[in-house]
């Protein structure tokens, strides 16, 4: 049984890209004249403005309940009947869109592009889950977001990432959510949604590459518990900061009572738990008082390199511009580096615009992207330094606790802890002799 | 059994048999899935059976058609083909359609009984050593240090190697004119003697209609064949004239249903390629007027030796290079013209030239442009203050440099060859203008027609009307021909077969003497004959002298036409309404 545990789903999910895969094919028109009249391509008609208010609604009323069962009631069962809710609506009615993850990049495009107009679905996706996790920690990852809930439903036998692989994973999502509000500002390109891995689930198709980077995403998931909210997804940046200053957030034990059992962090697959430091731990030595010192005065220097490091990222990254990818192939074409046209430099050809101000254009987008990456290697540098003086600190607790920002606040935890189960009357006694 | 016992005996049924129902939904699964891929597989690595027999049907009736463009019944089975093809895909994807929703459906089945198979295997946890380390947490904050320098290192290393990536330099306005600079002694595009070896242009080399050769066929005889190397049907009408390059020999052609472009070997005739010039950006979806006399394809092509290029009526210019792909493609509107565009296209170095006049003369809307022959893209453009005409630009080699002469109402302009600078203009020239200009002892020589003939020193700035214009006669003049010179004397033909020689001195008329024939070709000259072909088909050769000296008239055969001849080294090339001609010794 094990073994067709792990390996039949493997399968049967990666024989199932090619039925995804399979309607992103194009039939070509008739290459002959017939007397069919081709339709004018028109572009699918904006969703109804009251709809747009039913989604915002639908997400305020799934925020709330998932504050209520998560936090108020600590009811594990309300939070797991709301994700399938979440998955169905989100997911599987709205198709992944409009999400909250995604919004990132439409709020931030609107920063940069006066011309850009920002749909009220979207800052309110962008928005109301930061406002609950401000009050209630990471609820809308509880049991609101679609990508969460589909990971949550595969997980079948999780299994403990080791610590030193967890944090060192967890830098992926601040490179990516830098990476994707570099994209917007420059209005490249939006890569949340054009890398969503589980958006062709929801559709029920889609390209064979995003299929597949959802169909592995979804194999790992059975086994380490959502592996894209904790190393990928750049909101979770967002909500891991709102997180540390949420007011009420969910605790393992009813009152913050531990018996100090683990059965919360055997519980949890998220590595959220936190143990609670040794009585007899010696206290801050001078070397510690030193190395804080030495990362503090160190700061401003880590975030000098890596910014310097960031401008390096300039070039590669201005490739995700339409314009500076067209300029690349028409230059490599006319130097002969390459074979033929595509597409585009054909239409480009085809349309007779001179190449130079082509190139022009590309070039300023390039330098643009030299400070973009100044930018983005700044904030990756101010990360790291943080995380430097964070761990530099001596922590004192008591107790197993829900870590603030990387808590989901599923109630997993507090399912397992003798303590509430005793408050919920499932155990008669609690006392660990 | 009350509701509750009910609910229980449900509920034990499905702790008992998740394993089983696992295994269920796995081979089910499994099943959905196997049907998937095959039916992807089949889509993505060749067709199945039956569709591949069609498509390959399909390829074999579209090269009939080709051959045989007005079969309709051909179009017919192509379509129950194309139809045929297009249920079958359909098909197949509403079986992948289907197959998605049951494979979804037994995954969710599979998830929740592997789930609850899972939470029954469940063991109790074992006991462990609390870790009673007092430095356990000052490891802890190590190792996290550790990591965040670790992942920081990694970092570091990813964005210098993304730096040190090779990119592409994408050329500056500086680089670019250095390439230009530096590409200077690389000629990339004909030498002058490539040129006058082949015929790449309407009337040849420059266009003036002097073939640089001292012979040509004298003698062939249509009916037997005797001095007829090949002759191969006309696939589509047309009023332009043959080009040719080498062993390849292009013209276009077109009607209601089809633009295309034809290359036969020069050698044998045989059809090489022929191409559907295809979708153009911006033409317009439904055909414009087309005048009948002129037809949709009167501009006759030119080649720069790497690719030929070809305009038609509704504005289409499309490059091809020599082994039928299309290079490029581009519509430059359809044109304003009373008559319908008739303007032939020429080639300078590695650039294409289209004389687009259009409209009246102070709309603007005419312009001379200079197409990049690699890329299609605009390499300068001029516009230009004059009405639509069906003149053609020629390449005169001045005294004060290359200009490319053009002739329309009300203006002749000379443009510098290399950027599209207009250097003069002369104001004198009517309406309805078709004789295209010549060029001799530095003078353009053009034609009012049926009405009068004039020349224009070539090396004057702004408007010369009133002071370089050496000298203006009445005369003779074409309607349709244009003209031809050797220098010193020059040739008129009209179309009602009267044919006039005059000095270029002075524009003097020396002798006229008329043909009872009608011709629409212009006259070419070789060597010490003038070649001028009439409608019905026959030549006429006139030896090139101060006096009229006819040689013998060459009977033809029942051709009708209208297209000038291309001359090479001992063939002339003729375009007849239903045959193409190669005349010489085999």
């Amino acid at each position: 049984m094990n073994i067709m545990a792990r390996i039949i789903p493997v399968l049967i999910l990666l024989a199932s890209l090619s039925g995804w895969a399979q309607d992103v094919q194009r039939f070509p028109p008739p290459d002959f004249e017939s007397g069919y009249t081709f339709p004018m391509t028109q572009t699918p008609a904006p969703r109804g403005v009251v709809m747009s208010y039913v989604d915002i609604a639908v997400l305020f009323a799934a925020l709330s309940l998932a504050s209520y069962f998560s936090i108020h009631k600590r009811n594990r069962q309300g939070v797991f009947y709301l994700t399938i809710f979440s998955l169905l609506y989100f997911g599987f009615y709205r198709e992944g869109c409009i999400c909250a993850i995604g919004a990132i990049q439409n709020v931030t495009l609107a920063l940069f592009d006066p011309n850009y107009s920002l749909p009220l679905a979207a800052v309110a996706f962008f928005l109301l889950p930061l406002f609950f996790t401000l009050f209630f920690g990471r609820v809308f990852c509880a049991g609101v977001c679609p990508l969460g809930a589909i990971q949550d439903l595969v997980l079948i036998k999780p299994m403990q990432v080791p610590r030193w692989l967890h944090q060192a994973l967890g830098m992926l999502t601040y490179v990516y959510f830098g990476a994707a509000v570099l994209f917007a500002a420059m209005g490249s390109a939006f890569i949340i949604c054009k890398y969503d891995p589980f958006v062709s689930f929801f559709r029920l198709t889609g390209s064979i590459t995003v299929v597949t980077l959802g169909v592995c995403l979804l194999i790992i998931g059975m086994f380490i518990g959502r592996p894209y909210c904790l190393y990928l997804c750049p909101y979770s940046v967002l909500l891991k900061a709102f997180g540390q200053f949420s007011q009420w957030r969910v605790t393992v034990g009813p009152g913050g009572d531990c018996v100090q059992c683990d059965s919360c962090e055997d519980a949890c697959p998220f590595n959220a738990i936190t143990k609670p430091t040794p009585d007899d731990a010696p206290p801050p030595s001078e070397v510690d008082k030193k190395r804080l010192v030495l990362f503090s005065v160190l700061a401003p220097v880590v975030i000098l390199v890596a910014a310097w490091a960031g401008s390096f990222s300039a070039t590669p990254f201005s490739q995700m511009d339409y314009t500076v990818r067209l300029a690349e192939r028409i230059a490599l074409e006319d130097a002969g580096a390459v074979e033929g046209f595509i597409d585009a430099s054909q239409s480009f050809r085809d349309s007779g615009q001179p190449a130079a101000p082509l190139f022009e254009s590309a070039r300023r987008i390039r330098e643009q992207y030299v400070w973009g990456g100044w930018i983005l290697g700044a904030f990756l540098g101010f990360v790291i330094a943080l995380k430097l003086i964070w761990h530099s600190v001596q922590q004192t607790r008591i107790a197993y606790e829900a870590d603030r920002s990387d808590c989901l606040a599923c109630g997993r935890c507090y399912c397992s802890c003798p303590l509430e189960r005793k408050r919920l009357k499932q155990l008669k006694s609690a006392s660990f002799v | 059994m009350n509701n509750k016992n009910r609910f229980q005996f449900f509920e034990d049924l499905w702790d008992s048999s998740a394993k089983n129902i696992a295994v269920v939904a796995a081979i089910y699964c499994i099943l959905v899935a196997g049907f998937l891929a095959y039916n992807y597989a089949a889509a993505q690595s060749g067709l199945p059976e039956k569709e591949r027999i069609y498509s390959q049907q399909m390829a074999e009736k579209k090269a009939l058609l080709i051959e045989d463009v007005k079969n309709e019944e051909l179009k017919s089975e192509i379509r129950d083909l194309d139809l045929a093809l297009r249920q079958q895909y359909f098909e197949r994807m509403a079986f992948s359609k289907r197959g998605k929703y049951l494979l979804l459906a037994g995954v969710i089945v599979l998830l929740l009984a592997l789930k609850k198979t899972v939470a029954m295997q469940k063991k109790l946890p074992k006991k462990r050593v609390k870790n009673k380390d007092p430095l356990r947490e000052a490891n802890a904050t190590t190792q996290a240090r550790q990591t965040v320098i670790g992942s920081s290192i990694v970092l570091l290393a990813g964005a210098l190697a993304l730096g040190f990536a090779p990119g592409v330099d994408l050329p500056s306005a500086s680089d670019e004119a250095e390439q230009i600079a530096e590409a200077a002694p690389q000629v990339t595009f004909p030498t002058q003697e490539e040129i006058r070896q082949n015929w790449s242009r309407f009337r040849g080399p420059g266009g003036v209609g002097v073939a640089h050769y001292e012979t040509a066929p004298t003698t062939w005889d249509g009916e037997s064949g005797d001095g007829i190397i090949w002759k191969t049907e006309v696939l589509l009408e047309g009023n332009n004239s043959p080009i040719v390059w080498g062993d390849r020999l292009f013209m276009s052609g077109a009607d209601e249903n089809t633009k295309e472009i034809f290359c036969y070997s020069t050698e044998d005739g045989a059809l090489l390629w022929r191409k559907p010039i295809g979708m153009v950006p911006g033409a317009p979806s439904e055909e414009p007027r087309v005048m009948e006399g002129t037809g949709r394809t009167a501009s006759t092509m030119a080649t720069d030796g790497a690719r030929v290029y070809a305009i038609f009526f509704d504005g289409s210019l499309v490059a091809f290079d020599f082994d039928g792909n299309r290079v490029w493609a581009k519509n430059l509107g359809v044109p304003d013209s009373v008559y319908g565009y008739a303007t032939s296209l020429m080639c300078y170095q590695d650039k294409v030239i289209v004389q687009y006049d259009q409209g009246y003369e102070d709309d603007d809307t005419s312009v001379l442009y200079a197409f990049d022959g690699k890329t299609g893209s605009v390499v300068w453009q001029t516009v230009r203050p004059v009405a639509n005409s069906w003149t053609s630009p020629i390449l005169a080699k001045t005294n004060s440099g290359e200009q490319i002469i053009t002739v329309s109402e009300p203006w002749v302009i000379g443009y510098k060859a290399d950027s599209g600078e207009e250097l003069w203009r002369a104001t004198m020239m009517g309406t309805d203008l078709a004789p295209s200009p010549v060029i001799a002892k530095d003078m353009a020589i053009v034609i009012q027609p049926n009405e009068w003939m004039a020349a224009i020193k070539t090396d004057g700035s702004g408007d010369v009307t009133e002071s370089h214009v050496a000298w203006h006669v009445d005369c003779m003049a074409p309607d349709i021909g244009s003209p031809v010179t050797d220098g010193e004397l020059i040739w008129l033909l009209t179309t009602m077969g009267t044919l006039s020689c005059h000095k270029v001195e002075t524009g003097e008329m020396l002798y006229e003497h008329e043909m009872d024939d009608m011709f629409q070709s212009s006259p070419v000259l070789v060597g010490e004959w003038i070649y001028m072909m009439s409608e019905k088909g026959k030549t006429y050769r006139v030896k090139t002298t101060a006096e009229f000296e006819q040689a013998e008239e060459v009977p033809f055969i029942d051709e009708w036409i209208l297209a000038s001849p291309a001359f090479t080294q001992g063939r002339i090339f003729v375009r007849g309404d239903r045959f193409l001609y190669c005349l010489g010794s085999k």
